[in-house]
């Protein structure tokens, strides 16, 4: 019965949102077929660009239509007066964001690092530079998809994700300026050293635990509807 | 035999930073229709909403069929079709997605009820939810709660904001829904005609508060507005039934709770000629009971 609610809840919120999400999809797909079809650093930078811009838009829509719009438009309480709780919607809310995001990512990610290689955009030795890109996607994903479940405000997960926007760069031009990094990402062999390992594990490990934190919180409120409209 | 209750609310409250919900306690049997009324930000919803799990007591116990909420609303929601005039409906789909989804989950849905609704209520399966009317969207909400035939329907204001027509369908279908003796109904309205149609038993609230609780006919038998005569100014015996006096020269009108004959005796032995006796409509006894509470808490 657990599983069975938030099956549903999954399979109606993949339905809801099917034809937006194979739009962001067939974008990424364009993205990676620009960088794979067309040679030179210009060509790569705009399919990269195209490709990172629809796994964004495909992860922030579902935000948006599944969490916000939900709570904003009033189907979460259509959906909560179907037979589950309110930890099972939480779970299910998460796993259907996660799940196509996720999926999307690693499938592009793939794509990416494949056409990368194989048609010698970059040198080996950016291999491990672009997984920290890749990567750092993640927790930032986590970061806004927590704070729109959490606080299910429009403002708080725009301020979020803005505020994501500017520190990622500026934490990327960070790290590609560490000596034990940047000084490798022109060279033709990957170098797998202990500040590359340190740094993936812990954006997995944030990407990780922020979800964690987020079910602990939301399981920890007394009432699935905060702001009362009509008492 | 004890009929099973329905639902059963003991001392619940509820503290939100501009709203005090105080103690309530409510129960009705199962097989009857229980109508809140209250004027807006009385507190119906929040108990509505506490009673369906989506808000959680501060203290008390809210049992629905047998199951105590919220940690048995799984269960107890299986048995329940919620419908508020706050709910929407996903707006990009059609009613027939939404009558998918619901059948999907409850093995209760009745196809054969669900077409006869849709006609009733002139909805077709293929209108997407985003082109209709309010009456159209109110219908098809109530159609997924109906269909799936639950044993408690939870109304919070489903007629609010309708025309007279869509109303009427709404309040019918609430009728026809109460031909299986054992399913219930509780709804909210400040409509007090609504209620008054369809109810066995009526709750006022007001403030936070339950302020009167009975079944109908009681509540319709217990009120009464004495029109006097006071050519001597005498005066008004000092009854606690006394909910209301209004005064116009020697004419008075009295409006009074829990009436019996010996009520007109102690007029009249007073000094006062009683003109006539006469019945209040709910909606007068609404508004007398909130005028009183008013008073009360002034």
């Amino acid at each position: 019965m657990t599983t069975f609610m938030i099956y549903k809840l999954i399979s109606k919120d993949l339905k809801i949102n099917r034809i937006a999400i194979l739009l962001w999809f067939l974008a990424a797909v364009a993205g990676i077929l620009i960088a794979y079809s067309i040679s030179g650093l210009v060509a790569a930078n705009i399919g990269f660009s195209l490709m990172a811009s629809a796994i964004i838009g495909v992860g922030i829509h579902l935000i948006a239509h599944t969490i916000l719009y939900d709570n904003l438009k009033g189907t979460h309480i259509f959906v909560m007066s179907l037979p589950l709780n309110f930890k099972q919607y939480t779970v299910a809310k998460l796993s259907v964001n996660i799940l196509v995001f996720y999926g999307m990512w690693i499938l592009l990610s793939a794509a990416c690092l494949y056409v990368t290689f194989s048609q010698g955009i970059f040198p080996m030795g950016s291999f491990p530079m672009m997984l920290i890109v890749l990567l750092s996607i993640l927790p930032v994903y986590s970061l806004i998809l927590s704070v729109c479940s959490l606080t299910q405000s429009i403002s708080y997960t725009v301020i979020t994700a803005v505020t994501c926007s500017f520190a990622t760069p500026a934490y990327l031009w960070k790290v590609v300026y560490l000596d034990s990094v940047g000084a490798f990402v022109w060279g033709n062999e990957a170098v797998w050293n202990t500040t590359v390992y340190s740094i993936l594990v812990v954006q997995v490990l944030i990407a990780i635990i922020i979800p964690v934190i987020t079910v602990i919180l939301q399981f920890r409120k007394k009432d699935f509807i905060y702001f009362l409209i009509h008492t | 035999m004890n009929t099973p209750l329905a639902v059963e609310c003991k001392g619940i409250t509820k503290q939100y930073p501009h709203f005090q919900m105080k103690i309530v306690d409510l129960s009705f049997e199962q097989g009857t229709v229980m109508g809140l009324v209250g004027p807006n930000g009385a507190g119906k919803s929040t108990i509505l909403r506490m009673i369906v799990g989506l808000v959680v007591p501060d203290s008390g116990s809210v049992s629905v069929l047998g199951y105590f909420m919220p940690g048995e609303q799984i269960a107890a929601k299986r048995n329940i079709g919620f419908v508020s005039e706050d709910m929407r409906l996903y707006e990009s789909e059609t009613i027939a997605f939404h009558m998918d989804f619901i059948k999907s989950i409850f093995d209760s849905w009745d196809d054969e009820y669900a077409k006869t609704l849709l006609r009733r209520f002139d909805l077709t399966k293929e209108q997407k939810i985003k082109g209709m009317s309010h009456g159209q969207r109110v219908k098809a909400t109530l159609l997924l709660a109906l269909a799936r035939r639950p044993k408690l329907l939870v109304f919070d204001e489903p007629t609010t904001g309708l025309d007279p027509a869509a109303r009427k369908e709404v309040l019918d279908e609430m009728m026809n829904a109460m031909q299986d003796e054992t399913r219930s109904i509780l709804f909210s309205s400040h409509n007090t005609l609504d209620v008054e149609q369809i109810s066995d038993y009526i709750t006022f609230i007001y403030d936070g508060q339950i302020i009167e609780s009975r079944d109908k006919e009681e509540f319709l038998d217990g009120w009464r507005r004495l029109r006097l005569t006071n050519m001597q100014n005498h005066q008004l015996p000092d009854l606690t039934n006394i909910r209301e006096v209004q005064q116009s020269g020697k004419l008075y009108s009295v409006t009074v709770n829990n009436y019996n004959d010996s009520i007109r005796q102690q007029f009249t032995k007073s000094g006062l000629f009683v003109d006539t006796i006469e019945r209040l409509t709910l909606e007068e006894i609404f508004l007398s009971n909130v005028k009183y509470a008013k008073q009360e808490t002034a």
